[in-house]
């Protein structure tokens, strides 16, 4: 169930800690699986009719169905189970990655100056000051947050994140973790056959698992990857380089990019913005637009809306925001996308959204059907699980 | 001597009106972890054993330790009995955490269950 990524940079588990990895994916799946279903239960038998009662009406809100789950004993143990599945994610990489810590620093350096194969630029710059909210708290429960280093040309913040998540998906979000960034590309790639992306940026791109399928998509295409922390850049560009694919990783902040205007075709990201304060989303938006040549493309994958959902599903994927240190998850999850594009310069007409299948687990076939029928939202929506849906929103300038 | 820390920094959200429900919940999975990490490893032991046409169990009844194995063993069930109980260590370590992520976010969201420091 836990496979190893298949690139040079992978620390490798022994024997026990492989084992304790298993558990704990495995605890995941019986928490998004088995428990969220009983948990809807729960809610539809006891937790709703009781709202119903109490005020006549049913509950229009994630807000309100939230307030009704916290009296219900499931609900705590859904929710402790969870977190700590979560926590123990991290405790299975960890010490794996405190052990190969200088090897990996002494991995990526000899990779970087490798004779051969393609040519991967990093840029870092010492002077980009991390922000607050990456500093001051520990997103999704990861201990350090995304910008901590152990010792110079540390790499180690790279090697948790792909590790972990690597734990986390369960398989599920593709060999090298990178399924999201092969269902984007290709469906920008079916969904506008004319477009030819030439230059490409994917905005937070932590280690580049979803940066590198558009180069892969795209292959003529220049792809950049920016990002705030110096140890996911060093990481990214050492995994590119063992992977064979071309690209460019430079440290930046995405509310203040140093590209001149019309530089991109296509600004790409990945679960960013659920983890930037409101006015930092406005900011990188209005960057993008500034950034991207006429007729370009800002894409942005992300959990759906509030707005597209009922009132259940907004609690459920709310969840994180209280309890899995995602504190800009809900700011981010009420606002009106389409709002957010046009109040950075897109037009309201050039706004689109996606509900598209995992690329690299559907027929090639059933994935051009659905990225042709368009966003259709359900339960399946950004909810972790099999049947999993990617979100995706954007607009064309 | 590890250097990246097993435990995120700041406050930890609490599901149970009952007074140390959630450490144990957490102290009721770590356990689980180790149960299964052992049951794996015998399940390995025993088929790796049986393919080399070895039964152990008689000298597995009869073995007996010297000093540092018995050392060895100490250190592993003391390492094993703090990991189970890792989730008391933390909760109070740093106010400073707790504060810092408060100027973060603004304010406590209010519907997570989160006692006062």
């Amino acid at each position: 169930m836990i496979r190893n990524l298949s690139h040079e940079m992978y620390a490798p588990p022994s024997r026990d800690e492989r084992t304790r990895q298993e558990f704990v994916a495995s605890l995941r799946h019986h928490v998004l699986d088995d428990m969220a279903a009983g948990m809807r239960n729960r809610y539809a038998a006891y937790v709703e009719p009781a709202f119903m009662r109490a005020h006549n009406r049913l509950p229009v809100d994630g807000d309100e169905v939230h307030e009704a789950m916290l009296d219900d004993p499931y609900f705590g143990f859904y929710s402790s189970i969870r977190y700590n599945a979560q926590q123990m994610v991290f405790r299975s990489v960890i010490p794996i990655v405190d052990r190969h810590m200088d090897a990996l620093k002494v991995k990526a350096q000899e990779i970087a100056q490798r004779a051969g194969g393609p040519e991967v630029g990093l840029e870092l710059d010492s002077t980009l000051e991390i922000p607050k909210n990456v500093t001051n708290i520990d997103v999704h429960l990861s201990p350090g947050s995304y910008h901590t280093e152990y010792q110079a040309d540390d790499v180690s913040a790279g090697a948790i994140y792909d590790n972990s998540i690597n734990v986390f998906a369960f398989n599920q979000m593709g060999r090298d973790i990178d399924d999201i960034g092969h269902s984007f590309a290709n469906y920008v790639r079916l969904a506008y056959p004319e477009f030819n992306p030439k230059a490409i940026l994917d905005a937070g791109c932590t280690i580049g698992h979803n940066t590198l399928p558009w180069a892969n998509t795209f292959p003529e295409a220049d792809v950049t990857g920016i990002d705030i922390a110096p140890g996911l850049l060093r990481y990214a560009a050492a995994r590119a380089r063992s992977l064979g694919t071309r690209a460019h990783f430079h440290q930046m902040n995405c509310t203040q990019l140093d590209y001149p205007a019309a530089s991109f075709d296509v600004v790409f990201s990945s679960m960013l913005l659920h983890e930037l304060p409101l006015r930092d989303i406005r900011a990188f938006f209005r960057e993008a637009f500034r950034v991207l040549k006429p007729g370009g493309l800002l894409l942005n994958m992300e959990l759906p809306p509030n707005n597209k959902l009922e009132a259940y599903d907004r609690f459920y994927l709310d969840w994180d925001c209280f309890y899995n240190k995602e504190p800009y998850y809900k700011p981010f999850r009420d606002q009106d996308y389409a709002e957010l594009c046009t109040a950075a310069g897109f037009d309201a007409t050039r706004f689109i959204e996606t509900v598209i299948p995992r690329y690299t687990y559907t027929a090639p076939e059933d994935f051009a059907a659905e990225v042709a029928r368009g966003a259709q939202f359900d339960d399946r929506t950004g909810r972790f699980s099999a049947e999993i849906r990617w979100y995706g929103f954007g607009a064309w300038k | 001597m590890s250097r990246i820390p097993m435990q995120h920094r700041g406050k930890r959200p609490r599901f149970f009106s009952v007074n140390g429900m959630d450490e144990l919940m957490s102290m009721v999975l770590e356990l689980t972890a180790e149960l299964w990490i052992i049951k794996k490893r015998l399940y390995l032991l025993e088929r790796v054993a049986a393919n080399k046409g070895v039964d152990l169990t008689p000298d597995i009844e009869n073995y007996a330790l010297s000093d540092q194995e018995v050392k060895e063993l100490d250190s592993v069930r003391r390492q094993m009995i703090a990991t189970v109980l890792r989730s008391l260590e933390n909760e109070y370590s740093s106010l400073a955490d707790i504060r810092d992520e408060t100027l973060a976010t603004g304010d406590h969201d209010k519907n997570a269950r989160v006692r006062a420091a």
